[in-house]
């Protein structure tokens, strides 16, 4: 039986809540890091969303329903918690949502850290997608890097599939120019 | 313009053929094509002219006059991969992600999200009082100083009585000492000494009262006292 499937019986009885999200914690702890930390890049801040995010998980699992897939509706809640810091922070800061000042900036300040490592063309790609709006940026990241399919994604941000497929392409495209030096 | 042995043959073969016998063509007949006047003589010049027309060899050895400028080549590698390369990117699908965990950075994360989580549940009364922390501290501060009055309050009470039985446990003898250290004199303590004369006990003699102790003529006095009060 798939773990997936475990917590879903698990989640049947309240009882068995604490279980259940002992299980959730250990399988999806790493993805759901690398999901945050895609979108907010800092380490630090990723600690903090992550931490948020599964103390709402822990809240919420009676609010689960076990007819849609659990982890679509984990990252739903890890992708909302990232972008309300981003958001409550760029407000503070007064920059507009779509601009990345200060994570362009940490991903080249991290790049000398042990907690960015990576070859030209993947650091190429993180500023290239860090320059797009962010809904773009959030559906680019659901599809290229974590392989989701468009039904998927659009349990996780409420947008149609055609909506999706445009943002997806558009966002592909920009990312082509922006490396093509255009 | 045919010859004229030509048309006699001619005659004769076709009255042959009519005829029904065979027909044997003549030795010594020539054709009737006569080539214009002048044209052998000059069909070799022509024939000549016409094949060089159409092959003409290039003679080996011979360089164009162009030159490419210095430097050229050595830029051309590069800028032709260039704009080749910005015409043709694509987005390959298996670019990785640069972004690592802190080594122990996830398996030590479970137990600062339990103790925000699960383990909190054992802590919710105090959460709850927690919750209300102005209103908790006015209160102790309340009982705290309502605490310190009436402790303050009892122990005064206590302390005095505590005197009295204190007092009251003495031996006359140690009594007299003290007093004679603090140079103090027995006669200013006027209570004992008016209220409590001989004259009180109307009972007891002076010569009987020789026979008591002091423990029980300290008894004597106190019961007398308590028993006037």
């Amino acid at each position: 039986m798939k773990t997936e499937d475990i917590i879903k019986q698990l989640l049947l009885n309240k009882s068995s809540n604490d279980e259940a999200f002992k299980l959730i914690l250990k399988e999806y702890k790493e993805r759901l890091y690398y999901l945050i930390r895609k979108i907010v890049i800092d380490h630090d801040d990723t600690d903090d969303v992550l931490q948020e995010a599964f103390i709402k998980i822990w809240k919420n699992l009676d609010k689960f329903r076990g007819d849609a897939n659990l982890y679509t509706w984990l990252y739903r809640i890890g992708t909302n918690e990232a972008l309300t810091f981003l958001r409550r922070r760029k407000d503070a800061q007064n920059i507009s949502i779509d601009d990345n000042p200060e994570l362009m900036n940490m991903l080249d300040s991290g790049s000398s850290t042990s907690h960015i490592s990576g070859d030209n063309i993947q650091m190429e790609l993180q500023r290239a997608v860090l320059k797009l709006p962010e809904k773009q940026r959030m559906v680019f990241n659901l599809k290229y890097f974590e392989h989701l399919t468009y039904e998927e994604i659009s349990q996780i941000t409420d947008t149609s599939i055609g909506g999706l497929k445009a943002n997806y392409h558009s966002a592909k495209k920009k990312i082509e120019d922006i490396l093509g030096g255009h | 313009m045919p010859s004229e042995d030509y048309f006699k043959s001619l005659e004769e073969k076709i009255l042959a053929k009519t005829a029904g016998k065979e027909y044997h063509l003549p030795l010594g007949l020539v054709h009737p094509f006569i080539a214009p006047d002048g044209y052998f003589e000059t069909l070799e010049a022509r024939v000549l002219t016409q094949a060089s027309k159409q092959s003409f060899q290039l003679i080996g050895g011979i360089k164009h006059p162009f030159k490419a400028p210095k430097g050229y080549f050595i830029r051309l590698d590069a800028e032709v991969l260039s704009k080749t390369t910005i015409l043709n990117f694509v987005l390959e699908e298996n670019i990785l992600h640069p972004f690592l965990a802190p080594k122990g950075y996830l398996e030590a994360i479970d137990k600062g999200i339990y103790a925000k989580t699960i383990n909190q549940k054992s802590t919710s009364a105090l959460q709850i009082v927690w919750r209300n922390y102005g209103q908790f501290i006015r209160i102790a501060a309340t009982l705290l100083v309502v605490g310190l009055f009436g402790l303050g309050i009892y122990s005064n009470f206590y302390n005095s009585a505590s005197e009295e039985l204190s007092l009251a446990e003495l031996r006359t003898d140690a009594i007299y000492t003290y007093l004679d250290e603090q140079n103090l004199k027995l006669d200013d303590f006027e209570v004992i000494s008016d209220e409590f004369s001989v004259d009180s006990f109307s009972d007891i003699n002076e010569t009987e009262m020789d026979i008591y102790t002091d423990e029980e003529l300290l008894e004597l006095v106190n019961f007398q006292y308590s028993n006037d009060i």
